[in-house]
């Protein structure tokens, strides 16, 4: 049956118009995935996840406690959209502090092959989204970029009763705002994990991972001229936790940076935290 | 209110009897067993999915899954035929691959179909099968109008009747109280 022109676009203001409604009055998404990186799964078709984390990231010249709000819906089998809301409770840095709404992202995370067998499935996925620059960034305590950006990338996964490997890299476009113009970010992500205990549907389950998370920052740029202090790469490390019963999941996770090589005089790294639930419905 | 409570309490009581003694109404029929042998069912949380999907299909009333087996397996509403696309669309919805359906002990009648194949015509759950049977010394006894019991796979669920490879057919005597299943 053929459809007015408008229709297919009506529909797709009204799902995101959901999604953001969704997240003003809901909490919490994601699925079995790495708990700092991504993986390549998606929910089942018209599938809803929520998900509520707090972080704590200690981040040498800045600290912040983060209530990061996941939304997730399985447009069809292969296509997960994800809305993701983070709220500041607070950023300290040396010029002060700030709490409130950052910059919110839309991810679409397409899978284009499946392999199941027996117990076990190897996936792979590509990733789109954009960053809205939500967060308030005409201040001395930012929360936000200003500048709408880009994401791609790619994800690949196996997947099996006893064991879960996962490899996924992106890459992270930053556009210019008011002549500022942050570098380009560079994400790869590997985890390896296991499950324990093989128990069964409708009891509680955990798996144990290691996570790396490369992650490369291009210098910043003001009104063309390169910042020196900007920029630079950390290689994170840390021991990450996921128990799920039936459709609840509870996640969590610290990470160490195993390597740092950031320009000027930067302050390295010391710590990132993670704990957050996941419901799907 | 008293008096109520009493009344309602021995009108349960005279039920419960009755069901205990089998006087309670018809026989509700029994089903086959409808296990889904399904591939990619690695982690639990994952199969909540199927869980969710398979509901949704209207002959299934409850699910038991069995992650270490890639199995789930059916409990079916009477009365409600067996969609056997619907399954697989379900399981392919969740994101898993549905390998093969294993029917188990369906008790039904036979019939000559159009190309002088046997199906076979269920009552619980209300499905037809197209037998195909690995030879005639497979299955004696297997002709028209008798009524047995197979078990088999099906791994084509587009078609209407359904292709079951038999694994297994036996007679069902007239009045052994199978032939109601």
């Amino acid at each position: 049956m053929r459809r007015g022109p408008g229709a297919p676009r009506s529909r797709a203001s009204l799902g995101l118009a959901t999604l953001v409604l969704l997240s003003c009055v809901a909490a919490p998404a994601a699925a079995h995935e790495p708990v700092f990186g991504v993986g390549p799964e998606t929910i089942y078709k018209g599938g809803v996840g929520i998900e509520l984390g707090y972080g704590y990231d200690d981040l040498g010249g800045r600290r912040d406690q983060l209530l990061n709000t996941e939304i997730l819906y399985g447009a069809t089998k292969d296509l997960s959209l994800t809305l993701e809301v983070p709220t500041l409770l607070r950023r300290e840095t040396g010029l002060g502090s700030t709490s409130g709404l950052g910059d919110v992202l839309l991810r679409g995370k397409y899978r284009f092959w499946r392999r199941d067998r027996l117990g076990a499935s190897e996936r792979a996925s590509v990733l789109l989204g954009v960053k809205f620059p939500t967060g308030a960034h005409h201040r001395s305590v930012r929360r936000g970029s200003g500048s709408f950006d880009a994401l791609a990338g790619l994800s690949v996964a196996h997947e099996s009763r006893r064991w879960y490997g996962f490899g996924t890299f992106r890459y992270v476009w930053r556009t210019e705002h008011d002549g500022f113009d942050r570098g380009d970010r560079v994400l790869f992500d590997v985890a390896a994990g296991f499950r324990p205990w093989l128990t069964e549907y409708l009891e509680p389950d955990l798996v144990l991972l290691l996570e790396w998370n490369g992650e490369w920052e291009g210098r910043d740029r003001l009104r063309g001229s390169r910042l020196g202090s900007t920029g630079g790469f950390t290689g994170w490390l840390g021991p990450t936790a996921l128990l799920s019963y039936r459709n609840w999941m509870f996640k969590t996770g610290v990470q160490l940076p195993a390597v740092s090589d950031l320009n000027g005089g930067q302050k390295r790294p010391d710590l990132r935290t993670l704990a957050a639930i996941e419901y799907h419905f | 209110m008293f008096d109520q409570f009493l009344k309602r309490g021995r009108r349960a009581a005279l039920a419960a009897l009755l069901i205990a003694l089998g006087l309670g109404g018809a026989h509700a029929a029994q089903a086959a067993d409808v296990v889904l042998r399904v591939d990619g069912l690695a982690c639990p949380f994952c199969a909540f999915g199927i869980e969710k999907k398979l509901l949704a299909v209207p002959a299934v009333e409850g699910i038991d899954v069995r992650m270490n087996e890639g199995r789930v397996i059916l409990r079916l509403r009477e009365g409600e035929r067996l969609d056997l696309a619907a399954l697989d669309a379900a399981v392919e919805d969740a994101g898993f691959t549905l390998r093969k359906i294993l029917i188990e002990d369906a008790v039904g009648t036979l019939s000559k179909g159009g190309a002088g194949e046997l199906v076979l015509r269920c009552s619980a759950p209300p499905a037809t099968f197209r037998l195909h049977l690995a030879g005639e010394d497979a299955a004696p006894g297997a002709e028209a109008g008798s009524t047995v019991a197979v078990s088999g796979t099906v791994e084509e669920y587009g078609a209407d009747p359904a292709p079951l490879v038999v694994t297994s057919l036996r007679p069902v005597a007239p009045g052994s109280g199978e032939e109601t299943r």
